[in-house]
Order: structure tokens, then C-alpha cells, then sequence
């Protein structure tokens, strides 16, 4: 017996647990898929305010952006067996976001029609701009300042929807031309071309601020 | 053509400048609670049947359904008419049940009324059941209806115009059998066929428009032919292009 050897055996490593905040999308789902609520949590704190924004930018109604924003991610909740790591996840949510904005404007127009025909008389259509709490004292510039969001917002909520989607992830979220085109399914030189026209588009009814 | 490019570029730039001025708005603090929420409410709830395709099977059953009834139809011309087939088939013998047939009542013995008064309470005792041209049209009036199921078994009202008799003299005109053969013909010195319904008795023994028929169970045809008794078809003589053909009923 030799008494001056330790034997070592090693029977497994222990993992160090990666905090939430620094694994990847696909890390995440991965954990929600096995249960871990919390990886799912995070997910939701990635994405809830820029998928919010986005849906704001898009319809210019805060109320419905929020509503549409926790319907993506319930969407995305129950259809995590289906989803495919082959491409991004940020894709792969602002996708449904926008299919789901898209729907919505589609069902407003249905229902301004009807309120054409009387049958919803009353029913106020127009969209209030959302202003976010803030708490300082308002200055004039940023009174100016305030006029000019409303407007640009106007502006961008009466473009076509297939130029609106393309402008908002590109100028408001700041996606890649390549991410865009994934999101919409579309060519890369669509894609570009969209943005342009719909910045073409823009810049006319915005003149005045040049 | 730089210059439009390069001022179009610097246009962009600006919109996306200004753009890039809004303000990004937040998600509200309940954001997460509320999903949850959702998640949980659409978890518990229990698939619910959707019954559109329920809907749209029981609508395909009945289509299926209406069109079969139609094709039997129109595939069974010759079906028996339920009231007349009852009426008739005691009456029938045997022998004769699978020929295209048109019976004529069997003369009742004289002076002896209960029997007709028991047969006439069976069958329909209105004129329905004769053609137009037994109530005074032409033959073509009298086929202008030919499109219904026509009984394999006829039997004519015993109180006809002009049967004064009304013990049974029947007579069955030249105009009824061939309407009960799928015939549509005018008498030119002949019957000549105007047209033959294709499923029924002439059309599948192969009688066209065009034949002059001259004959049929081997006896000539004038316009006022009638048949004694029960008809029973077994032949029929046509002209066709001067040529004499003899074609068998084919029931």
C-alpha cells in the first residue's frame, strides 16, 4: 500500500452557472424550453421595451403597442417547440410582432370602414400620442421638441405599412439591412429600396423641419 | 447624375437623423406580470372544439347525400311510381313483371260492380295518371312531361271519354305506348321519331330520330292503332334511310 499517493477520482465537474444577463437568446430559450421560468424572464426584460417601442412607433398608439407587445411574447411562449436556432432571435420576435401590427392595422381599417357605415358610430379612431412620464420642468426647446416627435410620429404612422415596418426597424430600432430582410422576408435590395422610399415619403411630409 | 445620388443619400441622412430623435418609449412595470398572466389563463384553458370543420363535414354529408339522391334518379328512370307499382304488382302475373309492360284491366265479369268499385278505390281514380293526349292534346304535349319516371305498369282510367262501356273494354292508344317507350314522334303518314329519350325502353333498343316506326309486337301502326288488353313490348319495326330494321325491346 502506498501511503504517500492521494488518489484522486473525478466524478464530474461542476459547471459554474452562467448569470442570466450574459447567456445568449438561443442559451435562453434553450433553459424555458427545460422549465427554467427565469431564463424566460430574461428573455422578457431584453426585449419588452424595444418590441414595445417598435409596436408604439408602428401603430403610434401606446396602449395598443403594449397589448401587442405581450401578445409576442406569449406567441413566442407557446411556440418555442417550433423555433429554430438557425437565425436570430431578435429576428425571430420582431417578425411575429410585426405580423401581429400588421393584423392590427388591417383590423382597424375594417373597423373604419364599418364606422363609414354607421355601424359603429361614436367610436373615436384617432390615435393620442403617448407622451412617457416625465418629471422635469418643461422648457421651451423641449416644448419645440415634443411638437416635432408628434409630428414625425404622425408622419411615420400614415406611411404604407410595407414601407413604415422597413423605416421604424431601421431609423427607430437601428437593425441591420440584413436583419430587416429577414424580418420581412424580403431581399436585401427590396429591403434597402423600401427604406428609401419610405424616407422619400418622409422627407416630404416633414419638409418643413429641413 | 453623382450629385442626385449624393443629395438623395444626404436627404436619407437627415430624415433618419430627425427620425432618430424620438424619444424610445418603456414597457410598462406590470409588462412581465401581465404576459405571465396571459400565459397562465391560455394554459388552463381547455382546447375547445373548433366546430367550423364539424360545420363543413356535415355540410359536405348533405351535399353528397342530395346528389346521390339526384344521380339515382336520373340513372332509375324507368322506377316504378310507388302508387301505381303497389297497385298493380297483385294484379300482375308473374310472367310478364319484368317486361316493360302497360296493363289494361282485365274485363270484370258483366253486372258484377263491387269488384271495379274495389279496384278503383285502390288506384288513383284521377286523370293524372294519363297523358295529355289522353285528355285531348297532341302527342308532342303529351311528351312535353315525358321527362318523369314513367311506370313499368300503366293502368289507364277505366272511365275514359268515349268508353261507355266501363266493364273493362280498355284500349291502350298507339300515342301512350310510345310515350311509355321514351318516344317522341308525329304521325306523317308514319310515326316518325322526333326523339327517343336515350335510358328508356327505345333508346337502349336502339330506336332514333329520323325512323319511321311501322310495327310494333309485330302489328302495323296507323294513327288511331290501339292495343287490346295488356301491352306487353317485345318488338318494334322502324324505317330508317328506306331500310326495314327489326329491334327487340330491350326492358
Amino acid at each position: 500500500m502506498d501511503v504517500g499517493s492521494i488518489e484522486i477520482t473525478v466524478t464530474g465537474v461542476q459547471q459554474p452557472r452562467v448569470p442570466d444577463e450574459r447567456r445568449t437568446d438561443h442559451a435562453l430559450i434553450e433553459a424555458t424550453r427545460s422549465g427554467d421560468e427565469t431564463a424566460f424572464a430574461e428573455v422578457m426584460s431584453r426585449y419588452r421595451s424595444p418590441i414595445t417601442n417598435y409596436l408604439y412607433r408602428f401603430l403610434n398608439d401606446y396602449e395598443e403597442a403594449v397589448d401587442l407587445a405581450q401578445e409576442t411574447f406569449v406567441r413566442v411562449y407557446f411556440a418555442l417547440d417550433r423555433y429554430h436556432t438557425g437565425f436570430a432571435f431578435s429576428t425571430y420576435i420582431y417578425r411575429i410582432a410585426t405580423n401581429l401590427a400588421i393584423s392590427e392595422l388591417r383590423r382597424r381599417k375594417r373597423r373604419r370602414l364599418l364606422s363609414l357605415t354607421g355601424l359603429f358610430q361614436g367610436e373615436d379612431e384617432e390615435a393620442t400620442e403617448f407622451q412617457p412620464p416625465d418629471h422635469r420642468q418643461l422648457q421651451d426647446a423641449e416644448l419645440v421638441n415634443d411638437e416635432q416627435s408628434k409630428v414625425i410620429a404622425r408622419a411615420i404612422a400614415s406611411l404604407p405599412e410595407k414601407y413604415r415596418v422597413a423605416v421604424v426597424l431601421r431609423d427607430v430600432e437601428g437593425r441591420s439591412y440584413e436583419e430587416i430582410a429577414e424580418i420581412m422576408q424580403l431581399g436585401l435590395g427590396t429591403t434597402k429600396s423600401r427604406i428609401s422610399r419610405g424616407r422619400g415619403l418622409l422627407k416630404d411630409k416633414l419638409e418643413s423641419y429641413f | 447624375m453623382d450629385r442626385i445620388e449624393e443629395k438623395i443619400n444626404h436627404d436619407e441622412r437627415r430624415i433618419a437623423k430627425l427620425i432618430g430623435t424620438l424619444r424610445h418609449v418603456e414597457a410598462p412595470g406590470d409588462f412581465d406580470t401581465r404576459v405571465r398572466a396571459r400565459i397562465a389563463s391560455r394554459r388552463d384553458k381547455k382546447p375547445s372544439i373548433s366546430w367550423r370543420p364539424v360545420l363543413a363535414g356535415v355540410v359536405a354529408v348533405a351535399v353528397l347525400a342530395f346528389v346521390g339522391y339526384l344521380g339515382m334518379r336520373s340513372f332509375a328512370p324507368n322506377a316504378p311510381e310507388p302508387n301505381v307499382s303497389q297497385t298493380t304488382a297483385t294484379e300482375q302475373p308473374s310472367s310478364v313483371q319484368n317486361q316493360h309492360s302497360i296493363v289494361a284491366p282485365a274485363p270484370a265479369p258483366s253486372g258484377s260492380q263491387a269488384p271495379q268499385t274495389l279496384a278503383s278505390d285502390k288506384r288513383p281514380t284521377t286523370n293524372k295518371l294519363l297523358p295529355p293526349a289522353q285528355q285531348g292534346g297532341s302527342i308532342d304535349e303529351a311528351s312535353k312531361d315525358a321527362h318523369r319516371p314513367f311506370a313499368k305498369e300503366y293502368v289507364p282510367s277505366q272511365h275514359r271519354p268515349g268508353d261507355n262501356s266501363g266493364l273493362g273494354t280498355a284500349e291502350i292508344p298507339v300515342t301512350m305506348v310510345l310515350e311509355a317507350i321514351g318516344v317522341r314522334a308525329t304521325w306523317n303518314g308514319g310515326w316518325q321519331v322526333n326523339s327517343v329519350e336515350p335510358k328508356n325502353v327505345a333508346g337502349r333498343s336502339g330506336v332514333r330520330p329520323g325512323d319511321i316506326i311501322d310495327a310494333i309486337n309485330g302489328q302495323p301502326l296507323s294513327e288511331t292503332t290501339s292495343f287490346k288488353g295488356s301491352f306487353s313490348g317485345k318488338s318494334i319495326r322502324v324505317r330508317r334511310d328506306g331500310v326495314v330494321l327489326d329491334l327487340a325491346f330491350k326492358p
